[in-house]
């Protein structure tokens, strides 16, 4: 873009609404860099963050991983709610199809499908309680079915854009609007652009963006 | 506020009401300086009357924005006509005007823009298709294939012109609470609403809010479609 910057970067949203009822945020992304960039959004438009895993600049909380349910039990206790859930989803190892042990396989794809699952369970109750709240997901999406031997990352990304699109139906009654972002392999934006996708889908502007995949970079499916 | 003179350009077709308007409002609230380009006049920087079915028009509409605010940094492409009617009813004429409207406004607003955005070597451009464009659905088959049109068209110039600093983009709305939906428009109807995860139509400023997202990102999303539809085509 050729303009001068009065839009700022990636200009972040005010999300905290209505002053007296500041928004909270869980956050669990594997990568540092993707969590320090996302919470760093997120406090900058005025939403209290908790992080599973080690604080990052910005976090208010952060709690150990391994327990689901007592970490969205600690944010609501120690936060008082929790309005927005952002939460990665791990990639196996590339290996060839033919080559690989299926048990292994297996292990491995239900490890990387569960993790988020069992997050978004858990924090499903408290987002309900919440209302008008977010869960965003970030994956690889359909992308990565164009990694070689990538049949085991396929699966798992596979099975998040159908799990997100669901619990988008079956959640968006009750007010909680689920969405994922994709990053696509190979073409892996900044990490600012992450956060501000996050930002946006969190925000009031984002709410009727239901069920969506925002993917990042370029290529992907057609249909989001 | 006006926004002062070393701001941003942004071009917005259909800029006089509905979503256009919408957009244009947005982009100037955050500190863009819009030039609106409709049949009737708009509330902008530099409001054009033209006709984007006329490529020719357009042309001299985008080199008067290029001389009095500057070369645009972006384009918004959202004229377009809306209508519902079953296959058997789509007359030739109907076909035609739907085709020349929300394909050819598109096309030829890209044509007029892209231009100068190479010369300078850098832009933005999203444009407004539709989730009827992703999903189709009864009775939009002539509007659903024009928005299908446009997320190929946008897609394929996005690859086209991502190497000489021009993003491409296109935002995807549902069914939103703009004038181009009818009163008596089914898409207005509980029996439909009730069936959404959001349970409402799309606002255009929240069609806009991604309009904006896309803008500002500079890049970091290149042929990709957001559809703000209030999880009508999930």
């Amino acid at each position: 873009m050729g303009g001068n910057g009065a839009m700022g970067e990636h200009g972040a949203s005010d999300l905290t609404g209505d002053a007296n009822a500041q928004r909270v945020a869980l956050v669990s992304l594997d990568f540092d860099a993707e969590r320090s960039a996302v919470v760093a959004a997120l406090a900058g438009a005025g939403v209290r963050v908790a992080v599973l895993g080690t604080a990052v600049a910005g976090s208010d909380l952060a709690l150990p991983l391994g327990d689901d349910a007592a970490a969205v039990a600690a944010v609501e206790r120690e936060l008082g709610g929790i309005d927005i859930l952002v939460v990665g989803a791990a990639t196996p190892a590339p290996s060839a199809f033919v080559d690989a042990d299926v048990t292994q396989w297996m292990t491995s794809v239900h490890e990387a499908v569960s993790a988020p699952f069992r997050l978004m369970r858990a924090t499903a109750p408290a987002l309900r309680r919440a209302g008008d709240s977010r869960m965003v997901l970030v994956g690889a999406g359909w992308g990565a079915a164009g990694t070689v031997n990538g049949t085991a990352g396929a699966s798992v990304h596979g099975a998040l854009v159908a799990l997100t699109k669901t619990l988008a139906r079956d959640l968006g009654p009750d007010g909680v609007i689920v969405n994922e972002i994709v990053v696509q392999p190979g073409s892996r934006p900044d990490t600012g652009a992450l956060a501000a996708a996050v930002v946006y889908l969190a925000s009031p502007a984002g709410s009727a963006v239901v069920g969506q995949v925002v993917t990042l970079g370029r290529g992907g499916e057609v249909r989001p | 506020m006006t926004p002062p003179p070393d701001s941003p350009v942004a071009i917005v077709t259909g800029a006089a009401s509905g979503l256009g308007a919408s957009v244009a409002a947005a982009l100037s609230t955050a500190g863009w300086r819009v030039a609106g380009f409709d049949l009737r006049p708009s509330d902008t920087t530099l409001s054009v009357e033209v006709d984007v079915t006329d490529a020719a028009a357009l042309a001299a509409a985008a080199a008067r924005v290029a001389r009095e605010l500057g070369t645009a940094d972006a384009l918004v492409t959202v004229a377009g006509i809306y209508e519902e009617l079953p296959l058997e009813s789509i007359t030739d004429d109907r076909w035609d005007r739907m085709l020349a409207v929300n394909i050819g406004g598109t096309v030829n607003a890209c044509a007029a823009v892209v231009p100068q955005m190479l010369e300078r070597g850098s832009g933005a451009i999203v444009t407004i298709s539709s989730d009827l464009g992703l999903g189709g659905s009864q009775g939009d088959a002539h509007y659903a294939a024009t928005k299908g049109a446009i997320v190929g068209f946008s897609r394929s110039l996005a690859g086209e012109l991502e190497g000489r600093g021009i993003f491409v983009n296109s935002v995807a709305p549902g069914a939103a609470d703009t004038p181009m939906l009818a009163a008596d428009s089914p898409w207005r109807a509980e029996s439909f609403l009730s069936t959404l995860p959001a349970g409402r139509l799309v606002r255009p400023d929240e069609i806009a809010a991604a309009v904006l997202f896309f803008l500002e990102l500079r890049g970091a999303c290149v042929g990709q479609v957001i559809s703000p539809n209030a999880g009508a085509t999930i």
